[in-house]
């Protein structure tokens, strides 16, 4: 079964009402007999736009209302749509679901970051940012980070695949990553606010310091969210270099 | 005595949408439309960034996002008094346009087009017949019989 949409939960599901009945309603039928669950797009998967602060209508994402069942997700505002393809690909030829992440994402499509495959990359490296949307460095496509680029922060394969038939993506035509496919993106900082820094971890040690009144004014919520990010993050790179290890004893 | 016409949800559309009619002697008398679904955007909005307006109010549809958003600047910009210059106005009627085109297309394919076409019965066409016709109102290159033919037997 593939769901789009989040549920509204407040006031017994009556802000989405289709024929007379509530989505909630709606999806508990249908999801009855149910072989697994695809959860597509953001509002589906974390519950998006209408779950950010004061979320009026108690909007659901649907692996909280569903339990017992294989859930997928696929966030995204949109979802790719070559990953859309990609995930049903796999159920239909393999009769089986691909392997997914730790909250339910397939690897293929979400275990890089987009700041991992921009191909910006190299100025962020090298000091070399946009400042305002109308200076110089954005006229030389420097790294977007300052200007509000959640890259750092999100899980996508938007900088692979691109969008459009991989005409361009977001940070290809000059405006920051807004980090879409990740949870609670709207109370995650202003979309042009620079992102949260990374204290402690030191994986991103090599990025300008960043303000400390920018940490104060950015939140806990944020905080929390790059923290697990560069869990995650440092636990990919502790594989890898396993791997590598593992790979050197063939030599 | 009238009788009243449910018809909910009103498909062929983005979003949800009921539409109650009064019909009397075969003649509609009265009718009334509500929007079945909320998300109260506009009190998700209140207390943000107003730069950040537009990426909100943008996901009000699926399929026309970008007008939504332009409205959304076009708002914000009001509120504040500002007033852009001439090229910023060409670049976003570039993209208000390119929307246009784009949202038609959407709106065709995807939400009508099941009125006008039966997509199974697609399979027993004829491809020369279709690309006939295909080929009578455009010339765009692939609308010719051998392609139509290797969809057929895909």
């Amino acid at each position: 079964m593939c769901v789009e949409g989040s549920v509204p939960t407040e006031a017994e599901g009556v802000y989405c009402m289709i024929g007379g009945r509530t989505s909630l309603d709606i999806l508990k039928e249908v999801s009855a007999n149910a072989k697994a669950v695809i959860a597509w797009g953001s509002c589906a998967s974390n519950g998006c736009v209408q779950s950010a602060k004061p979320n009026p209508t108690g909007a659901t994402p649907i692996h909280k209302l569903l339990k017992g069942v294989p859930l997928i997700k696929v966030p995204g505002c949109p979802p790719i749509g070559e990953v859309m393809a990609g995930v049903l690909v796999h159920i239909i030829t393999f009769g089986t679901l691909p392997e997914l992440d730790g909250i339910g994402r397939p690897k293929a499509f979400y275990s890089k970051r987009v700041h991992d495959t921009c191909y910006r990359r190299p100025f962020y490296d090298a000091g070399l940012f946009v400042e305002t949307f109308d200076d110089d460095n954005a006229k030389k496509g420097y790294c977007l980070y300052k200007v509000g680029c959640k890259g750092p922060t999100t899980y996508n394969a938007c900088a692979v695949t691109k969008w459009n038939n991989g005409t361009s993506y977001p940070i290809q035509s000059g405006h920051g990553c807004f980090g879409c496919s990740e949870e609670n993106y709207w109370d995650a900082g202003a979309l042009y606010l620079r992102n949260q820094p990374f204290p402690g971890f030191g994986i991103e040690s090599d990025a300008d310091k960043v303000g400390v009144g920018a940490a104060i004014a950015t939140g806990v919520g944020l905080a929390a969210h790059a923290v697990m990010t560069n869990i995650r993050k440092s636990k990919i790179i502790n594989e890898l270099i396993k791997e590598g290890k593992e790979s050197e004893k063939d030599l | 005595m009238s009788e009243r016409i449910v018809v909910d949800p009103v498909t062929r559309i983005e979003g949800h949408l009921r539409v109650e009619a009064d019909i009397q002697d075969g003649k509609i008398v009265d009718a009334f439309s509500s929007g079945t679904m909320v998300r109260g955007i506009e009190k998700i909005l209140r207390g943000r960034d107003p730069r950040d307006a537009w990426a909100f109010v943008g996901r009000v549809c699926g399929v026309c996002t970008s007008v939504h958003s332009l409205a959304s600047v076009r708002s914000v910009e009001d509120a504040l008094d500002i007033v852009i210059p001439p090229n910023a106005e060409m670049v976003r009627n570039i993209m208000f346009c390119t929307q246009y085109m784009h949202d038609h297309v959407v709106h065709f394919y995807h939400l009508h087009a099941l009125d006008w076409v039966d997509v199974v019965s697609a399979l027993k066409a004829d491809p020369k017949a279709t690309s006939e016709i295909a080929q009578s109102i455009s010339n765009w290159p692939k609308a010719r019989q051998v392609i139509f033919l290797i969809y057929k037997n895909a």
